[in-house]
């Protein structure tokens, strides 16, 4: 059975594999923490957002009413996933 | 007057070869590609043999971005269209958009995916279910994802109808390029996830046998049932003016087509449907059932259904039912609903081109009158009659001529 990862944090590189997985974007740890690249500029498409926020929420606690959509990058998600926005 | 509809790009994906000229070679030799039953493991179900494509990888032929968002059949489906568009040497981006466009046909549409996220639903919720199976699992899916990938933005369609659509689709873009430039049609399935097999069951129709080489017998005193395949093909459907002016190849003219309606599970009525079928398709093309050089059968495999189809012949071409060539290349890498019409009119294409009539594996002891193809055998094959029927009670004939035979038409 699948259980959630809520207290984990949340590192780059495990963002981008995940981004990766549910969207066949190839994204890099790197790509995250030096670019301020929106989801639609790396090519996630808003299907694509929804299903990385979806896992995000099942497994790294992310609250439902967190509103993220392809203007933002990648990076802002990481920072509102630590709690550091 | 209007300009004939000619093939002009072979797209195949089928578990004898990927390519034309593989699956081809295959086809020639005789080279049946049914196996044991693998995509899960363990296999509960009554069924043990599939035709299943080997050594495809999406990753080869797909942007992953499509991949995760797709289904197995939209895979073959994307893949095949790519292998048209080589093999017709056509660049989309040359066409203008609005005049190319799009027709698949599908029986199980995503079925693998919508298993997938089923059995997330069940296991863990629904929030476990992702996005993408809102667009995978959809009948339309391989031909809006061909559509968007290629930028055609020309008449778009989906026709579900089983084996009896992967002609209709032909037909359908044999009107379309009468306005238009270029039409890809075709069809592709995917119907060998657990889920999708035993949906399928529910036809009563599939051969429970273990051993490959007998499993698939239509037309001899063993038939009991087809053997189900994955696969399909893809074809670039030119005006043959269009396709002169660019200086393409044309593969074969799409001449006629007629389809008839004879109703759900009673294939031994079918005759009359299938006559009546080839009768419009023929007419629509301007022949006699004497033109009639090679009939590809639809071969069920079920006795009462290959009974009607005998009949259907007999009704048609009279006394020369037994000495016209008939031939079910199909017992060779089962029958994959949709994509089976579709690669049986690829086959008949390269028939004509290549002057042989491809076998029917397996097939030793025919008893009925008619003169089914064991071996390759030479000929001139100008004109052919390619038959299908959906499990649903469509009837669908289609007449493909050889280029040459149809030069000066516009």
């Amino acid at each position: 059975m699948h259980t959630p990862e809520t207290n984990l944090p949340l590192s780059s590189i495990t963002l981008a594999s995940l981004i990766s997985r549910c969207t066949g974007v190839a994204v890099t740890g790197d790509q995250i923490d030096d670019a301020g690249q929106s989801f639609a500029e790396l090519g996630v498409d808003s299907l694509g957002l929804l299903g990385v926020m979806a896992q995000l929420q099942r497994d790294y606690g992310l609250p439902e009413t967190v509103d993220v959509n392809t203007d933002h990058s990648p990076r802002d998600l990481l920072l509102l996933l630590d709690g550091r926005a | 007057m209007n300009s004939t509809p000619v093939i002009t790009g072979l797209g195949v994906v089928a578990p004898n070869g990927i390519g034309a000229d593989e699956f081809w070679r295959a086809l020639r030799d005789g080279r049946p590609a049914l196996g044991p039953l693998t995509r899960f493991e363990p296999n509960p179900y009554p069924v043990k043999v599939a035709g299943q494509v080997v050594g495809f990888d999406s990753s080869d032929w797909i942007d992953p971005r499509v991949v995760v968002q797709t289904d197995r059949f939209t895979h073959f489906g994307l893949a095949a269209a790519e292998l048209a568009l080589r093999d017709a040497d056509l660049d989309p981006a040359v066409v203008p958009p609005l005049e190319f466009g799009v027709v698949t046909a599908s029986f199980s549409a995503g079925v693998e995916f919508g298993q997938q996220e089923i059995q997330q639903l069940w296991r863990h919720g629904p929030e476990h279910v992702g996005p993408y199976q809102s667009i995978a699992w959809f009948y339309a899916a391989t031909t809006g994802q061909i559509s968007i990938g290629n930028g055609l933005r020309g008449p778009c369609g989906v026709l579900v109808a089983d084996e009896a659509g992967g002609l209709d689709v032909l037909a359908s873009a044999r009107d379309d390029v009468r306005r238009g430039a270029a039409m890809l049609a075709g069809g592709t399935e995917a119907p060998l996830s657990p889920y999708a097999v035993c949906a399928q069951l529910g036809f009563e129709l599939l051969s429970p046998a273990a051993d490959p080489t007998a499993a698939y017998l239509p037309f001899t005193s063993r038939a009991g049932g087809f053997i189900p395949g994955e696969g399909g093909a893809m074809l670039v459907v030119e005006s043959a003016r269009a396709a002169r002016r660019r200086g393409a190849r044309a593969r074969a003219a799409i001449a006629g087509h007629g389809a008839t309606f004879t109703g759900p599970r009673c294939f031994d009525q079918s005759a009359e449907g299938l006559e009546r079928a080839a009768r419009l398709a023929l007419s629509d093309a301007g022949v006699e059932p004497s033109d009639v050089d090679v009939v590809f059968l639809d071969a069920l495999g079920d006795p009462e259904a290959d009974r009607a189809e005998e009949r259907a012949l007999r009704w048609l071409l009279g006394d020369r039912a037994n000495r016209i060539p008939v031939t079910a290349p199909k017992t060779g890498y089962g029958r994959c609903y949709a994509g089976a019409a579709a690669l049986d009119v690829a086959t008949a294409a390269l028939a004509i081109e290549h002057g042989i009539v491809p076998p029917t594996p397996n097939i030793r002891d025919c008893p009925f009158d008619l003169d089914l193809v064991a071996q390759a055998r030479p000929a001139d094959i100008n004109t052919v009659l390619v038959l299908a029927r959906g499990l649903h009670g469509g009837n669908s004939a289609l007449v493909l001529r050889s280029p040459a035979s149809t030069q000066g038409d516009d």
